[in-house]
């Protein structure tokens, strides 16, 4: 009886045991610096697609938008405020959209004034090579200046107008998957700023 | 110096005549799947050795105490912890690689590479060989898979480490950073491998039954893999 289950599960517990106390404490040693990694990370992102701002307020989430009484797309996951010298300028918005390759996160930096000031993919599961593609600035500067009236519209030539984007080539479902969440940033910061 | 020979021969063992990738084909899993560029490989290679020496030294430790019965779960345990921690690391040092390897840092724990050598080594030696054979079966993992990275990332993207290499020699052939260029890089290079390697040697193995290495004899390992 002892040797047979005993034995064996006191061992087991034992190992398990201190296995755990090994890992409580190597993580006790890198949590801060985790946590740390992960605000400059974050702070890092923002700064990207909004090189004017100094300062990025708390983020604001879908929820507690929609318990203020905001309309919000569905694929909005959180808002950013935007300060430079203590003053909101504008936003960022983190918007979720369906790729080639599964769901990838998308952060668009706007001003008050509807001007984008950046877009960056910050979470993508896109073939490399072609979809990925579309985390160049060489696509992604497309957006930049003036937002659209209406939406963007995505064309395989050479784009005319102002609120064209260009696909990248054999990567049209990725080129408009970006698209559609830059247009659900604007339609949120339009709503946001008070219709300007 | 019989016993430094034999501490020698181990560590080398795993570098080449059991290359755990190319000669005992373990692991084939994490060897496809971060090999799109050389960087990754060395990432995934160090993180998977670290687990292995750690692993190999507790398992050879408690290898006594540990009765038959509860020795699966025991050494699940003790791999387990050594990959939260190799986890848990990275995360805090090496941000970047860390985001680049993702779930394959914590698949290591059924990386059977790590598993066969707790049951095949790590088992049945004394701490200080177990410790040579992970940091061996590391580096012979380690330089495996920075050799697929390396060669899918030269001929698939045109650079090395990021580094762009083949200065428009030719256009680069997205295929090679796929899935499909994963298998073939890696059937070329075990046919090399195999080629390059003594064929002598090779066979002497097979008439001792296998050899310790070979993945099929034991039973611990068909299970194994991730």
């Amino acid at each position: 009886m002892f040797k047979e289950i005993i034995k064996p599960s006191l061992i087991l517990f034992l190992v398990c045991a201190i296995m755990t106390g090994a890992l409580a404490y190597v993580n006790s040693v890198t949590k801060p610096i985790i946590d740390e990694n992960n605000i400059i990370a974050e702070q890092e992102s923002l700064k990207n697609v909004y090189n004017d701002a100094d300062n990025f307020l708390d983020a604001k989430t879908a929820e507690e938008l929609k318990s203020e009484g905001i309309d919000v797309g569905d694929n909005i996951e959180k808002i950013y405020t935007a300060q430079k010298d203590g003053q909101s300028v504008g936003y960022v918005v983190a918007v979720f959209s369906s790729g080639y390759g599964g769901q990838m996160k998308i952060l668009v930096g706007i001003d008050n004034d509807l001007n984008i000031e950046g877009v960056s993919l910050t979470n993508h599961n896109e073939t490399p090579g072609l979809g990925a593609n579309a985390a160049d600035p060489k696509f992604t500067d497309q957006f930049l200046g003036k937002a659209p009236e209406t939406t963007y519209n995505v064309v395989k030539s050479v784009p005319n107008n102002e609120n064209e984007i260009q696909a990248i080539t054999a990567a049209t479902v990725t080129s408009k998957a970006v698209t559609k969440g830059v247009d659900e940033a604007v339609a949120l910061v339009r709503l946001m700023a008070g219709g300007a | 110096m019989a016993e430094r020979k034999k501490s020698f021969s181990v560590l080398l063992n795993g570098l080449i005549k059991e290359n755990p990738t190319f000669r005992l084909l373990l692991g084939m899993c994490p060897s496809l799947a971060v090999t799109t560029m050389a960087k990754n490989g060395l990432g995934m290679g160090a993180a998977a050795t670290f687990v292995l020496v750690g692993s190999n030294l507790v398992i050879s430790l408690i290898r006594k105490i540990v009765p038959d019965k509860v020795r699966i779960p025991a050494y699940i345990t003790v791999i387990a912890t050594f990959t939260t921690i190799v986890q848990l690391l990275m995360a805090a040092l090496l941000p970047e690689i860390n985001k680049q390897l993702g779930i394959f840092i914590p698949l290591i724990v059924v990386n059977c590479i790590i598993f066969a050598r707790a049951e095949m080594f790590a088992q049945k030696n004394g701490p200080f060989l177990s410790v040579l054979d992970g940091l061996g079966m590391g580096a012979g993992f380690t330089l495996a898979i920075t050799i697929i990275g390396s060669v899918r990332e030269i001929l698939g993207a045109g650079t090395w480490m990021g580094i762009p290499v083949t200065v428009n020699l030719f256009e680069p052939a997205i295929m090679f950073i796929l899935p499909p260029g994963g298998f073939l890089v890696m059937g070329f290079l075990v046919a090399l491998f195999n080629k390059l390697t003594n064929k002598k040697d090779r066979n002497a193995e097979c008439e001792t039954g296998c050899g310790v290495g070979c993945p099929g004899c034991s039973k611990a390992v068909n299970g194994g893999e991730a």
